[in-house]
């Protein structure tokens, strides 16, 4: 699914135009905060409290922008920090770094 | 001894008490987004603020009187009301900003809303406005600020490149996003020259009572404090740019900003920026409250003093408690603090000249000063900062605006 989306992410960033630059930017910029967020929670140096709301708030704002379907796979990061689940969360950082 | 004490105090204060949510916010953002490119922006405010601090100690210890104080009698109170009360109101949005930078950081630390620790934090600055003194206030919290240093000793550990940090110091336009780097820019300098910077340290020379031996101290605080404390909001840029920029993350809320810290500390990056930010933004918003009542009290002719008891000055306390209670409202309406921070500092660039322009007067006026007025390069660079300020503000801002639209 994660995988899926991200693929969604890259068709409609091949398709847009000049206009979408900024979302576009913000986009990218959202996703990668997901995954610093994700990837120095599951090595334990941030608090789980701070990466639940840093997630929650990059697929919110993923959400809102032109690619909605980029939220899935942060909303699942989410949701392993969550349930304390470092295994999932490596798991789906892995499926989005293929 | 004593006095060379009191200097050493002086810079440290200076250094600590430096950054708060605006030198963060806009430094995080300018490093993320543009890498050192807009390094140049904190030279030219760092030039600026130095003189313009160096300038309202002087005027203090010479005039015996405060800056607000000084321009009422000088321009009379209906000259003095219009520009005075636009101050006022972005003082009123910075303090806001502080509040929220610090409701932010126990945030990140608990995962609880910020909205929510709107009231205890305003509680918190209010109850040590209410039973401190000047000395607590001001000294307490710029040496816990020193926390902030952590950004200088990041830039070292994360061996940034010197030579490209140098090019940042020479002004350019990148090729994309013009109208958004000129916001930031200006927003790095109205953080840098903050007018509640030198209105209270006017009052503090007072509240202080300094005299005319203060005159070589005085410069030397506004010199090293200013230069030293520059070099934090320039090793915010630095450390957002090596560590955030290649990952494509571009600051726009804290929770961003707050992984600067990790690639230098590890887990203790994450606590160094919520100390750092927390405590930062406490001291400004102290500072901020207080600068703010001196100014109202100092401009109606009450009797003021962070020293005095507050029934003694209860206008002055009154003033304080409002603001403190004005802003947390700000807060508790949502307003995104970090848009709020951007905001207010693009703003208070823009309103610079209103506070500097009858601060110049005043500085060049030898009934004031007698021999020791203003000197040629003390005017030129104020009035070249402070009106390049006012100019890009007025462009950027309106194209900000209808750019986030």
């Amino acid at each position: 699914m994660a995988r899926h989306a991200v693929l969604v992410v890259l068709l409609v960033l091949a398709g847009c135009g000049k206009d979408e630059a900024k979302e576009i930017e913000k986009a990218r910029s959202w996703s990668a905060t997901a995954i610093l967020v994700a990837e120095h929670w599951t090595r334990g140096e941030v608090p789980s409290a701070y990466a639940r709301s840093a997630l929650k708030k990059a697929a919110d704002q993923l959400a809102q922008g032109l690619f909605p379907a980029a939220a899935a796979p942060v909303a699942e990061l989410e949701l392993a920090v969550a349930r304390e689940d470092r295994a999932a969360a490596r798991r789906l950082l892995d499926e989005l770094g293929r | 001894v004593k006095k060379i004490l009191g200097v050493a105090l002086g810079i440290v204060t200076s250094i600590g008490g430096f950054l708060d949510a605006g030198s963060i916010a806009t430094s995080a953002q300018a490093g993320s987004s543009y890498g050192y490119s807009l390094l140049w922006a904190v030279l030219v405010g760092t030039v600026c603020v130095i003189f313009l601090v160096e300038m309202s100690g002087r005027f203090s210890i010479v005039s015996g009187h405060t800056i607000t104080d000084a321009v009422r009698k000088r321009f009379g109170f209906a000259a003095f009301i219009v520009p005075f009360g636009a101050s006022l109101l972005v003082n009123l949005l910075v303090l806001a900003s502080e509040l929220g930078g610090a409701c932010v950081a126990l945030q990140l630390l608990t995962g609880i809303r910020f909205q929510v620790w709107a009231i205890p934090v305003a509680a918190a600055v209010w109850l040590l406005l209410w039973l401190g003194t000047f000395d607590v206030v001001e000294d307490g919290t710029a040496l816990l600020g020193l926390v902030t240093l952590c950004f200088v000793v990041a830039v070292f550990l994360l061996g940034a490149e010197w030579r490209e940090i140098g090019r940042g110091f020479v002004p350019s336009l990148p090729a994309h996003e013009q109208p958004h780097y000129l916001f930031l820019a200006v927003s790095i300098i109205g953080a840098t020259i903050a007018p509640y910077l030198f209105l209270f340290y006017s009052s503090g020379a007072i509240e202080d009572k300094w005299d005319m031996s203060y005159l070589v101290p005085n410069r030397f605080i506004a010199l090293l404090g200013m230069s030293f404390g520059s070099l934090i909001a320039m090793s915010v840029i630095v450390v957002a740019a090596v560590t955030l920029q290649p990952h494509g993350v571009r600051v726009e809320q804290y929770e961003q900003a707050a992984l600067m810290l990790l690639p230098a500390f590890g887990s203790w990056g994450f606590y160094l920026f919520v100390a750092a930010l927390g405590v930062a933004c406490l001291g400004a918003a102290l500072e901020l409250s207080l600068a703010t009542a001196y100014s109202l009290a100092q401009a109606f002719g009450w009797q003021w003093g962070e020293n005095l008891e507050p029934r003694k000055a209860a206008r002055f306390a009154a003033t304080y408690t409002l603001c403190i209670a004005a802003a947390a409202l700000i807060l508790l309406a949502g307003v995104e603090p970090m848009k709020l921070t951007l905001f207010s500092m693009a703003l208070t660039a823009m309103v610079l000249p209103l506070s500097v322009v009858p601060f110049l007067v005043l500085m060049n006026d030898r009934q004031f000063m007698g021999e020791h007025v203003n000197g040629r390069l003390s005017n030129a660079v104020v009035v070249f900062t402070v009106a390049l300020a006012a100019l890009i503000a007025l462009v950027a801002i309106p194209l900000e605006i209808l750019g986030s639209q």
